[in-house]
C-alpha cells in the first residue's frame, strides 16, 4: 500500500504527464490514467484545481456538441515541475535497484 | 438518478462551499455526465459511476484549502445583526482570551499526553538497554574479579537479564511503531477538528 502523501504526488505528476501528451478534458484524463492508476472523477478535480492554482496548467473552453467542454493545457511551469519530478525519480530508481539487489542476495 | 437529480443533490451537499467554487464543481460534474453519456452510458449509469453525491461533496470539501473555507465562513457571517456585531466587538477583551486559553488547554493536554507516553517508552528502552549492559558486564566483572559473590547466582542473574533484554528488544519496535501511529492520529485528528469547525453545517 502506497503512502497517501506519496500517492498524491505521483497522481499529480501522472495528470501533468497526461497533459504533456496533449491538451485534454476531465473524463479523458480519468480514462487515460485508468491504465496506470485508479483515479476517480472526484479525486481528479481537486488535483486539477491545485495544479491550476499553482500555474502548472491553464483552462480553456471549447464548444462541443452544443455544450462547453473544459480543456486543460500544460504550462511551462507544469512542464518544469514534471521534469524535476522525473529527475528526482532517477535518484529513487537508483535506490530501488539497490533494494532489489539486496533482496536477491540470499 | 438522472442528471438533474444528481446535480441538485450535489449542490445541496456543497452548501458550505463558496458560491463561485461550487458552480465550477457543478459544471465539472455536469460535463463529466455529458461525456459519459457520449461514451455510451445512460444518465443513471453515469451518476452511479460518479458515486453518492454526499460522499463526493465530502471529498471536495475536505480537499478545499482551510484558507478558502475560513474566507467563505467569514463572508457568510455578513448576515449577523448589528447588535451581535456590537456585542462581539465590545466583548472582544472577554471572549478572545477565553477562546485562546480554551485552545491552549486542549493543545497542552494533548501535548502532555503525547510527552508522557513517549517518555514511558523511552524509560522502557533505557531499562532494556541497561539489562543488556548488565548481561555483558556481569560475566566480565566476575572473570576479572571486580564482582564477588556466588558465581552461580551471578550467572543465573546474567542469563535472566539477557533473556529479558532480548524480549524487550523484540517488543520495542512494534511499540514505537504503534506510538508513532497514535501520535500521528492525534495530530491529524486535531487538524481535522479545526477544519471541521469551518465545514460543519450551520443547521
Amino acid at each position: 500500500m502506497l503512502d497517501a502523501q506519496m500517492k498524491r504526488g505521483l497522481v499529480e505528476n501522472c495528470v501533468l504527464a497526461a497533459l504533456a501528451r496533449g491538451d485534454s478534458y476531465g473524463y479523458q484524463i480519468v480514462k487515460d490514467l485508468s491504465s496506470v492508476v485508479a483515479v476517480t472523477e472526484s479525486t481528479l478535480y481537486p488535483i486539477l484545481r491545485r495544479l491550476e492554482g499553482a500555474g502548472a496548467l491553464t483552462v480553456y473552453s471549447v464548444e462541443h456538441n452544443g455544450r462547453l467542454r473544459k480543456f486543460y493545457r500544460l504550462t511551462p511551469v507544469g512542464r518544469k515541475q514534471l521534469e524535476s519530478f522525473a529527475a528526482d525519480w532517477d535518484e529513487l530508481a537508483a535506490m530501488y535497484d539497490f533494494i532489489r539487489e539486496g533482496l536477491s542476495h540470499e | 438518478m438522472n442528471r438533474e437529480e444528481y446535480l441538485e443533490k450535489l449542490r445541496l451537499a456543497l452548501a458550505q462551499m463558496p458560491a463561485e467554487e461550487k458552480e465550477r464543481q457543478i459544471a465539472y460534474y455536469d460535463e463529466l455526465i455529458s461525456d459519459m453519456c457520449e461514451d455510451g452510458m445512460s444518465e443513471a449509469e453515469a451518476t452511479a459511476k460518479l458515486g453518492d453525491p454526499g460522499k463526493v461533496a465530502e471529498e471536495l470539501l475536505a480537499a478545499l484549502p482551510l484558507g478558502t473555507l475560513v474566507k467563505s465562513r467569514i463572508k457568510s457571517a455578513g448576515s449577523l445583526s448589528a447588535l451581535t456585531i456590537v456585542l462581539l466587538v465590545l466583548g472582544f477583551p472577554l471572549w478572545f482570551p477565553l477562546l485562546i486559553s480554551a485552545f491552549a488547554v486542549v493543545f497542552s493536554l494533548l501535548l502532555a499526553l503525547l510527552v508522557t507516553i513517549w517518555s514511558l517508552a523511552a524509560a522502557l528502552a533505557a531499562v532494556v538497554l541497561s539489562l543488556g549492559v548488565a548481561a555483558v558486564a556481569a560475566p566480565i566483572g566476575l572473570l576479572s574479579g571486580a564482582v564477588t559473590g556466588s558465581p552461580l547466582v551471578i550467572l543465573g542473574t546474567t542469563l535472566a537479564a539477557a533473556g529479558l533484554c532480548v524480549l524487550g528488544a523484540l517488543a520495542l519496535p512494534p511499540l514505537f511503531r504503534a506510538m508513532a501511529r497514535l501520535s500521528r492520529a492525534v495530530c491529524r485528528g486535531l487538524w481535522r477538528g479545526i477544519k471541521n469547525i469551518f465545514i460543519k453545517k450551520e443547521n
